[in-house]
């Protein structure tokens, strides 16, 4: 689902943020990748979504060398992967329902589409009854799993979730945490990145550990190292 | 492509109404912009009318010397007819002077009896000239001064010199002002154009957010872009019918007191209904450009997701 061959971010100022990364991610796989502030988590995150381009290497998402991605294929590559970020980036301005269904509506999805299958994404996500409220009349962990929906509204085969309970309490990050699980049982591909030792340790699933830019762990069922 | 359109529409509606103290601030700033612009538009088109009619009530008068027949003024009229800027000649023969004296003294016995002593028509005959500008006066009293009209007119080169030096500064001032007024019409203008850029700037900084959200869930930027376009065009078009509304209701106000002070020759409401459809039209135009200007301006930055 996700390869990485060799792959540097620098930034200028002769900055590294990634050094020479190489990894593999199965299909169905639900992978935690940790590390420090500044291990180079978040800058995976932003090259497999082509938010940046990388210094050196290859990138493939799902069989597309996104390497040297145009402009212009972006957005084609973005409606095939599900992002959650940690602060959630919901449109202020517009409903929950709304929310979900823009990421349907920028593909050009039908409206009686859109109807069915919004109010499904949001169930999966607990929110069914909240389809009308905007995003700040919801807690931080309801606006999490709102993101959640719509991260899932193309129905992608890959899921990032770029600490996607940084900003939550523990008792909301489990919940999220249980929504992400339950995804990947019906088959997506998780790569969860996040600091939160608990989680990464309760989860028993794969986990890679970044420091300094370079991956110095990767163990099948893992635990936080650092 | 259908609903792609129908939604970009769709979106830019409802983020007009969601964004409700944006799109009043926005749409205000654009609405005191126009009315400043029409403000100033409406005083050029008030100088002129000013200057075109103080222009048209200037004329100059040659008197004859009594003696002089009316093929001898008509030999001047074909001379100064050939001077450029000359618009019209009118020929007062003598007896016509006499009427025009005659009745301007009806009244006064003391005016009429000088007339009936010396017996004879005392009038000589005299032409009275128009021209296109006041400029073109110079051209006029420089053909008048000739010698070989000399024994023919009445006066001394000196007053032809009183009348060109009124004339010349008559049109001195008259260009002063018109070159004043497009200088003012033209800072205007930058002024107008300025506090309109920054009016969109500003809309579209606040949702700088918005914009790279909507860039990370699949957006494509004509998907992004199309809908702030629309909703500046809306802003433009909801400022335009207010503040045309407003300078149309100013007008009707006004208008009765420049008629007191002016007469009929500055109708400012008479030139603007009649020019309705250009004055709006142009005012939308030029601020549908510049919306669609700015607005791709401002947003290539923030779509660089």
């Amino acid at each position: 689902m996700i390869h990485l061959k060799g792959v540097t971010k620098q930034y200028p100022g002769n900055i590294v943020a990634i050094r020479n990364i190489t990894l593999h991610i199965e299909p169905g796989e639900f992978v935690s990748v940790v590390g420090q502030s500044g291990a180079g988590k978040s800058t995976i995150v932003r090259l497999l979504m082509a938010e940046e381009a990388a210094s050196r290497g290859r990138i493939i998402v799902g069989g597309w060398d996104i390497t040297g991605i145009k402009r212009r294929e972006i957005p084609v590559l973005r409606r095939q992967i599900g992002v959650v970020f940690q602060d959630y980036k919901l449109l202020r301005k517009k409903t929950i329902f709304e929310n979900v269904s823009f990421a349907l509506e920028v593909c050009g999805e039908p409206r009686q589409k859109i109807k069915t299958l919004v109010p499904q994404l949001l169930k999966i996500v607990g929110l069914e009854n909240q389809q009308r409220r905007f995003p700040d009349q919801l807690s931080g962990g309801e606006q999490q799993r709102v993101s959640i929906a719509r991260a899932l509204a193309h129905r992608p085969k890959l899921l990032l979730a770029d600490e996607p309970t940084g900003n939550l309490d523990s008792l909301n990050a489990q919940e999220i945490v249980d929504v992400l699980r339950k995804i990947n049982e019906l088959g997506t591909t998780i790569m969860l990145v996040t600091h939160n030792r608990d989680i990464v340790n309760a989860l028993k699933k794969r986990v890679i550990t970044l420091d300094h830019g370079e991956i110095i762990s990767d163990q099948a069922v893992g635990r936080y190292v650092l | 492509m259908f609903y792609s359109i129908w939604r970009i529409i769709k979106f830019s509606s409802t983020n007009i109404w969601r964004n409700f103290w944006l799109s009043f601030i926005t749409t205000s700033t654009i609405i005191i912009t126009l009315m400043s612009v029409s403000l100033v538009w409406a005083l050029q088109i008030g100088l002129k009318q000013i200057i075109s009619s103080a222009e048209k009530r200037i004329d100059m008068s040659v008197y004859f010397y009594p003696s002089i027949t009316d093929a001898q003024a008509n030999s001047v009229i074909t001379a100064l007819k050939t001077i450029p800027g000359v618009q019209e000649i009118a020929f007062v023969t003598k007896e016509q002077a006499l009427a025009n004296y005659e009745k301007m003294a009806k009244d006064s016995p003391e005016l009429l009896d000088p007339l009936s002593a010396i017996g004879q028509n005392p009038f000589g005959s005299s032409i009275i000239i128009k021209t296109n500008e006041p400029s073109a006066y110079s051209g006029v009293i420089e053909e008048l001064n000739k010698p070989q009209y000399k024994d023919l007119i009445e006066g001394q080169k000196k007053d032809y010199e009183e009348n060109r030096l009124f004339i010349d500064s008559f049109s001195a001032f008259t260009n002063k002002v018109r070159l004043s007024g497009l200088i003012i019409s033209f800072i205007f203008a930058i002024i107008a154009v300025l506090l309109i850029f920054n009016a969109i700037r500003v809309a579209i900084y606040t949702q700088r957010e918005e914009i790279a959200i909507m860039k990370l869930v699949g957006a494509s930027n004509w998907f992004v872009r199309v809908p702030f376009l629309i909703e500046t065009a809306i802003y433009s078009a909801i400022a335009i019918i207010i503040s045309g509304g407003l300078f149309f209701a100013l007008l009707y106000f006004v208008q009765p007191y420049l008629g007191i002070y002016f007469g009929g020759d500055v109708d400012l409401l008479g030139y603007f209904t009649d020019n309705a459809v250009t004055f709006l039209g142009l005012e939308f135009i030029v601020l549908a450009s510049l919306n669609v200007l700015v607005g791709s301006l401002a947003l290539r930055r923030y779509l660089k997701v």
